[in-house]
């Protein structure tokens, strides 16, 4: 009971000082915009992403298609419901991915310490201060930008901070006495672990994971730039937006609502996290 | 120091030796293999096909094959990009000045911006200022770089006019004197160095130093100072602004990778002969050689970049010795 | 950003003697080309193998031959030439060489130069893939220092064109490691223009040849100014920063528009097409390849991709070949005609799914695109739709060239279907296409084998006379058309857009630089 009743006051807490934050709301807002989105884009393209259409080709927006047609005359707007589809689905799959690479060696290193400990974390220092673009593009030009690729590629790049981050929690929690009580017990290393250090832990690895997704759509953008991205049938807010890049000036939309969903989505994640940490950092609490 | 320095590049080295293998790894591997030599076009006999993969010594084992790259590479040897066919150290090393022109303007044009403008944010919490710079770090911070680099273009030299549109100086400035070849220099980084480069790095910047502020803001020791009756500029010239400047200056160094990854686009969009730029192009054209020397090339100096900026910590906290 | 590697055999851009009087105007000298492109590779035409390279060592260097707007064979390095037909079959060319030709070096060019361009291409450590040019060649020889001779084991018409190569100097490279001499990059030629700088991903620059053996340039210089980023090289010709660029299709619209931009457009030597792989059942049968054309709606995708700069592909002979014989329709858009073929073929659509079907497997296959290019990415979204409308299902998969490449290349061969671009050339030799003997290892990559054929295209490389020839070839092309051996495509036209100060300007299939010795600019607009 006792457990419950401090768990409902801790939300208590971080929820005042999360609704507070009007910036970190209109974040959650977009979040969660963005998510139904995707989840639900088959329902709510009003036409098909994929079949040319080409007597409808090059439409501005219009009340048939708002967001307009593209050069082979598909609806934009379905096109960009989709894409955010794929480009969520690669963001969260390769951030899923990174996490638990990340909570798994991270903890494993703070609750052992010792030569694996200090091994993996000048691992994680080399592997943070290396340009992972230029790792990036290298990789997936070799085995082709396949989503699948894309995922395993910047997921396997970007676990180090996450690591880093449980490592230190657990560091700093095992010492604790809720954990030398649970050792006083009997309970197993792994039963330590993941029942009572990791849920202690959640806080910063939860801000972890919310600012991981931006930099991950961020990052499939760039490498569309550079002709890495998802390729056609399947689309991406990354492959539209390079798509529409040479007609900026003749077809403005094609570029421009991509585009827009990206830094909307960013933006999204980006306020929500922050205002996750505001509200979960007790070091900035007032 | 001299020390802590070796101990800093010694552990370096298992990682740059573990970054070869893989990309050297990857690059033989992959399907298609290396086809730098045959960019553009195919061979259309087998004596040939054969004659290359033995000129290249493909017909040998894999692990022979990285542990002779090794080995030459040790001794000051990159070998020749089979693309362009001219020594790689050569081809690496005459892009590192562009790259530096691109990197340290926009690095330290963000620093002078972002310093002032996070302390006022923080000094001034939830004030006007502190949200116009919140919301314009969020803006830059949530915007592909391309995608801001080519609407600049758009507007600011092709519409406007105001500047170049790319390339590093301009046609037919024949033999300026230093001061408008630097100005015609300046005009050129605009874009790349402060838009593409410089926006999202600023931005970053501008929040970190807000919070890092902020956190020292509200410690005790500072407060102290304030009940002491010290001015508030005092404060935080004093007190706060050293010690919030600390952690920045780390993740300067941290960034370093970020702001050559950047590097990659903005000399890409701007035509701008850099490093990022034949890493992007040997990439595509497997150009084994030059791949491999520009990973290494980059690893050597974000190493870098972080004992410059362990250093500048040493220096700035004097409680910090190295052993 | 598209790094445009092209996918076609280069065509090496030639120069001519003959003089175009365009305007009544006297021609002037100065200014300079500023040319916009991505980055050349090596400045040796023995080794290049990619298109800017091409270009730029094609104002650099002479070859013994070249080709004019007419694409004629035309003297160059060597004034004159013969081919004889010896009694034991074999086929001998004499080249007499000019006297007058400087190295820009000032060392006077001979046949020794002549001799060692070839023996270094025949070497078999020289990287570079142009040694199959010359597989006829038996014997070459510097008869005196201005006669070259060259004998052939067999009768060899397509040989001619080999000799338009660019030839570099004995002086200078004899004993060096060709395939890495500095030389590559700071080349010293015969051409009209000298080279002088070329500072990496920056430019090119060359200038004109006053002691040059032909028509002395009018230009000053050319600078070949290096940009990767299309969208960016449309930029700077439009705000007048260059003078010279490659247009893509996409763009063609607006950079008309542009006032002081002249953009050209020609036909090209460059023809694409649907390939598929013969060693699969599917497709090893003629009545379902004709299908697969005739399910294309190749007018439509003419007009809506390439926004009508491309006509339908008839065969792999460009339509301004003396190959192409005029006879020869492109097979006509017909979904209805197509399901019939492939029902003759047995491919039904028996379980009602909208997909055709044989013994139970469904007509599908995974269709190679090269990853990169918007337009080829268009042509196999539509193709996708077309084939979709006839019950046949086209799964696109987009890969980098390399990967690309050597899936279609041999040992691999590990492709279904594919979209590519190719360039026969000046010559309409398809030996290496279409003959069944190339199927192994040559660019027979879908294993295309058809007696007549073969016996047509041996026929061609035999005939040395003109008209004879001539008609081997329309036979060949009717032939070809009828059976598709590959789906035929397009002939995509050339696109550049050119400042309007230049004057001198003929397009040519094989590009505007051919004749740049004549290009001047009126003393009034000069600019460099």
């Amino acid at each position: 009971m006792a457990v419950i009743k401090k768990k409902s006051t801790f939300l208590a807490i971080f929820w005042r000082q999360f609704s507070r934050n009007r910036m970190a709301l209109a974040g959650g807002m977009l979040v969660v915009f963005f998510t139904v989105i995707a989840i639900l884009a088959p329902f709510l393209a009003p036409h098909d992403p994929r079949t040319p259409n080409i007597r409808n080709r090059m439409q501005p927006p219009s009340e048939e298609h708002l967001l307009g047609t593209d050069a082979l005359g598909r609806d934009m707007l379905s096109r960009t419901i989709h894409g955010a589809r794929i480009s969520l689905l690669i963001a969260v799959l390769a951030v899923a991915l990174s996490i638990t690479i990340g909570i798994l060696l991270g903890s494993l290193a703070g609750y052992y310490g010792g030569l694996f400990d200090s091994l993996l974390m000048r691992f994680v220092d080399l592997v943070l201060s290396f340009p992972t673009l230029y790792l990036l593009i290298t990789l997936v030009a070799l085995v082709g930008p396949s989503i699948f690729m894309l995922v395993l590629v910047m997921g396997g790049l970007g676990w180090t901070g996450t690591a880093r981050i449980v490592r230190a929690e657990f560091l700093r929690l095992r010492e604790q006495e809720f954990s030398e009580a649970a050792r006083a017990i009997g309970a197993g290393n792994l039963r330590i672990m993941f029942r009572h250090l990791l849920p202690n832990a959640m806080a910063p690895i939860i801000v972890a994971t919310t600012l991981g997704v931006p930099g991950v759509i961020l990052g499939e953008s760039a490498l569309s730039f550079l002709g890495l991205g998802v390729l056609p049938p399947e689309m991406s807010w990354g492959t539209l937006v390079n798509a529409g890049l040479p007609f900026f000036r003749t077809a403005w939309w094609l570029p421009i609502f991509p585009g827009l969903a990206i830094f909307l989505c960013v933006l999204g994640f980006n306020f929500l996290g922050d205002g996750l940490r505001d509200a979960l950092d007790p070091r900035l609490k007032r | 120091m001299l020390s802590y320095i070796a101990r800093r590049i010694s552990v370096a080295i298992p990682l740059l030796l573990c970054i070869t293998f893989i990309t050297f790894a990857m690059m033989h591997l992959a399907p298609g293999g290396l086809s730098g030599v045959f960019v553009g076009a195919r061979v259309r006999r087998e004596e040939d096909r054969m004659a290359i993969i033995r000129h290249y010594g493909l017909d040998q084992p894999f692990p022979v094959r990285y542990a002779r790259w090794l080995g030459r590479m040790f001794r000051g040897d990159f070998g020749h990009s089979l693309v362009y066919r001219r020594p790689v150290l050569e081809m690496v090393v005459e892009r590192i000045p562009a790259t530096l022109q691109l990197t340290i303007p926009a690095m330290l044009v963000s620093v002078l911006v972002a310093i002032p403008i996070g302390i006022l944010s923080a000094i001034r919490q939830y004030s006007i200022a502190d949200m116009l710079s919140t919301f314009f770090a969020f803006l830059f911070v949530s915007t592909p770089s391309f995608f801001l680099g080519l609407v600049a273009i758009l507007v600011l030299s092709v519409h406007l006019g105001w500047l170049p549109i790319s390339g590093m100086s301009t046609l037919g400035l024949q033999d300026p004197s230093w001061w408008v070849a630097f100005v015609d220099r300046l005009r050129h980084l605009v874009i790349p160095a402060g838009i593409v480069l410089g926006l999202g790095f600023t931005a970053g910047l501008i929040r970190y130093v807000r919070a890092s502020m902020l956190e020292v803001i509200h410690q005790d020791y500072i407060r102290t100072a304030q009940s002491k009756g010290l001015r508030g500029y005092v404060v935080v010239w004093k007190h706060a602004l050293r010690n919030s400047l600390l952690p920045v200056v780390t993740i300067l160094g941290l960034w370093v990778p970020f702001i050559l990854s950047g590097a990659m686009i903005a000399e890409t969009i701007s035509a701008w002969p850099g490093m990022g730029r034949l890493a992007v192009s040997a990439v595509f054209a497997r150009d084994y050689p030059v791949v491999m020397a520009t990973l290494l090339m980059v690893a050597a100096m974000t190493v870098l970049g972080n004992l410059l900026a362990d250093l500048a910590y040493a220096i700035l906290d004097p409680r910090i010795r190295y052993g | 950003m598209k790094y445009a590697l092209s996918s076609m055999l280069v065509v090496v851009f030639l120069f001519s003697f003959t003089v175009i009087a365009t305007s009544e105007e006297a021609p002037v000298r100065g200014d300079m080309l500023v040319y916009g492109m991505v980055s050349p590779m090596v400045l040796n035409p023995i080794l290049s193998t990619d298109v800017p390279s091409a270009v730029v060592h094609g104002t650099i260097f002479s070859g013994l031959i070249k080709v004019n707007d007419r694409m004629e064979h035309k003297p160059d390095l060597a004034k004159s030439w013969e081919v004889e037909l010896l009694d034991d079959g074999r086929m001998v060319m004499t080249f007499h060489l000019r006297e007058d030709v400087l190295w820009h070096d000032g060392v006077p060019f001979t046949a020794e130069d002549a001799l060692f361009t070839f023996e270094t291409i025949m070497d078999e450590y020289t990287i570079t893939i142009r040694r199959g040019d010359y597989e006829k060649v038996e014997i070459w020889e510097v008869v005196d220092p201005h006669t070259f001779r060259v004998t052939f084991v067999e009768p060899f018409a397509p040989a001619l064109t080999a000799f338009t190569r660019g030839v570099i100097p004995k002086h200078l490279l004899e004993g060096e490691d060709i395939n890495i001499a500095r030389f590559n990059h700071e080349p010293v030629g015969t051409g009209p223009f000298v080279f002088r700088e070329w500072v990496p991903d920056v430019h090119v620059i060359v200038d004109r040849n006053e002691n040059y053996f032909g028509q002395v340039p009018y230009l000053d210089s050319i600078m070949w100014r290096i940009i990767p980023d299309d969208e960016i090289l449309m930029m700077e010709l439009e705000a007048g920063a260059i003078d010279f660029a490659g247009i893509p299709t996409i763009h063609y619209r607006r950079m008309r528009e542009v006032d002081h931009v002249y953009v050209h457009r020609f036909p090209g030597l460059r023809f694409t097409y649907f390939g598929w792989n013969e060693r699969l059942p599917k497709f090893d049968d003629d009545r379902v390849r004709r299908a697969l054309t005739l399910a294309l709606d190749r007018e439509i995708m003419a007009e809506v991709i390439y926004k009508g700069l491309a006509v339908p592909a008839t065969g792999p002979f460009p339509p301004v070949s003396w190959a192409t014989n005029p006879d020869v329709v492109p097979l006509p858009y017909d979904p209805e005609e197509a399901k019939r073929l492939l029902a003759e073929a047995g491919w039904t659509d028996t379980d009602g799914d909208g997909w055709l079907d044989r013994d139970g497997i469904k007509f599908e296959f995974e269709f190679l695109g090269q990853a990169g290019d918007p337009v080829d990415m268009m042509i196999i979204e539509l193709a996708m739709e077309h084939y979709r409308a006839i019950g046949v299902k086209l799964n696109p998969l987009f890969l980098e060239w390399g990967d690309f490449v050597s899936r279609l290349d041999p040992p691999r061969r590990e492709f279904e279907a594919f979209f590519l671009g190719f360039s026969v050339g000046v010559d309409p030799d398809v030996h290496v296409f279409y003959h069944s003997g190339q199927a192994e290892w040559g660019f027979n990559d879908t294993n295309f084998v058809d007696t007549i054929t073969d016996v047509l295209i041996y026929a061609g490389r035999r005939t040395l006379a003109f008209e004879q020839r001539r008609d081997i070839y329309w036979e060949l092309h009717y032939r070809l058309n009828e059976l598709q051996p590959v789906s035929f495509m397009f002939f995509p036209e050339s696109l550049v857009g050119v400042e309007r100060r230049f004057r001198g300007i003929v397009p040519t299939p094989v590009g505007l630089l051919w004749n740049i010795e004549y290009w001047w600019v009126p003393e009034d607009l000069q600019r460099h």
